[in-house]
């Protein structure tokens, strides 16, 4: 390659990040003013969502008693926010239907319906958060339709780590599958929640095995943060006996 | 587990003994709230925000609780629930003979 090859692809990389991190902020604006704007149904969702949280009924139940006031919303305020919002929450919820059998069905035409309307939201990686109401098949057709539709760094990511799923981490070839890839090379700073995807997919792809944490080993390092959100590494507590806990309130 | 866990703390105060937890709750904000509502005095590691977290996958969690006892060494001693506090007496008897 000539050497003015080599410097205009320098330059179109450094562009094309600084492009990625300008679109990235745009989006984080779009988020928040989708919280602060004047849209009287941001409000109503948000009382909507709070009023189901404290409800006081069983979990069936509350769904079931709630539900057409989200399905009433959502009709009222076709084409806003707060309509992908109300969606989200009957799609989330059509998990209290599965014994009746009737998750899948339900789930998918909101699924569909929201691809086909708001492909543009930035909340539709909340729509692959829900992957459990929909089977296999329905995942992988979803989310590679997400994956091809979603302009947001955040909702494609979301979409490879849901993709990457469906399969072993590495193939048979032992090189991870093609989406853990994916996450590795392009998306490792794309934030998931307090992490980010670089490190689910590497998590994913190297695991520790059973003989690094066997009996007589000497306990892989963990760095991390605390509750405050600070800094905090295993070796930091070498010299005392740790009783290592994973755990979760549930 | 809490109860049992308060316990050991209490035991084993002014001792070279601590519990690190690795939460796998939803948010920083309700790990908060449960380690002040239940009275968890010790520090936990927040993986990320749900059971998918790095650290626990890392790990080769899937099932919560799962522990461990790490010696004053760092090395794994011992990973399962029944025998904990007999490893955490010998562990301890181990650090503090040890100059």
């Amino acid at each position: 390659m000539h050497v003015s090859a080599v410097a205009a692809a320098i330059i179109a990389l450094v562009l094309a990040v600084d492009a990625s991190a300008q679109q990235d902020a745009r989006q984080d604006a779009l988020v928040s003013g989708a919280d602060e704007a004047a849209d009287p149904s941001a409000s109503l969702i948000a009382d909507l969502i709070a009023e189901h949280a404290s409800a006081e009924l069983g979990r069936v139940e509350s769904y079931l008693a709630f539900r057409p006031r989200f399905e009433t919303l959502a009709e009222a305020h076709r084409g806003t926010d707060a309509e992908v919002q109300a969606q989200l929450w009957l799609l989330k919820n059509t998990w209290w239907l599965r014994e009746g059998g009737e998750m899948e069905s339900t789930a998918l035409p909101i699924a569909e319906d929201l691809l086909a309307r708001h492909a543009d939201s930035p909340r539709l990686d909340m729509l692959i958060e829900q992957q459990y109401v929909f089977t296999k098949e329905q995942r992988e057709e979803l989310f590679t339709r997400v994956l091809e539709l979603s302009p947001h760094r955040a909702v494609q990511a979301a979409a490879h780590y849901g993709l990457a799923k469906l399969s072993p981490a590495r193939g048979d070839d032992g090189e991870p599958n093609a989406h853990f890839a994916r996450l590795l090379d392009e998306y490792a700073d794309a934030r998931w929640r307090q992490t980010t995807y670089g490190r689910i997919a590497d998590a994913h792809v190297s695991p520790f095995t059973a003989e690094q944490l066997g009996v007589g080993e000497l306990a892989p390092e963990i760095e991390g943060v605390d509750q405050d959100g600070k800094p905090m590494k295993l070796s930091d507590h070498r010299g005392k006996v740790v009783l290592l806990d994973f755990w979760g309130d549930w | 587990m809490y109860p049992h866990e308060r316990s050991l703390v209490e035991d084993y105060a002014n001792k070279p003994f601590t519990i690190l937890g690795v939460n796998s709750d939803p948010t920083l904000a309700f790990l908060r709230e449960v380690m002040a509502e239940k009275d968890l005095s010790w520090p936990s590691f927040f993986d990320g925000g749900g059971t998918g977290g790095p650290i626990a996958t890392k790990w080769g969690v899937r099932g919560w609780p799962t522990v461990f006892v790490i010696d004053a060494e760092g090395v794994i001693r011992y990973r399962g629930r029944s025998e904990i506090d007999a490893w955490i007496e010998r562990l301890v008897a181990e650090a503090e003979a040890t100059p």
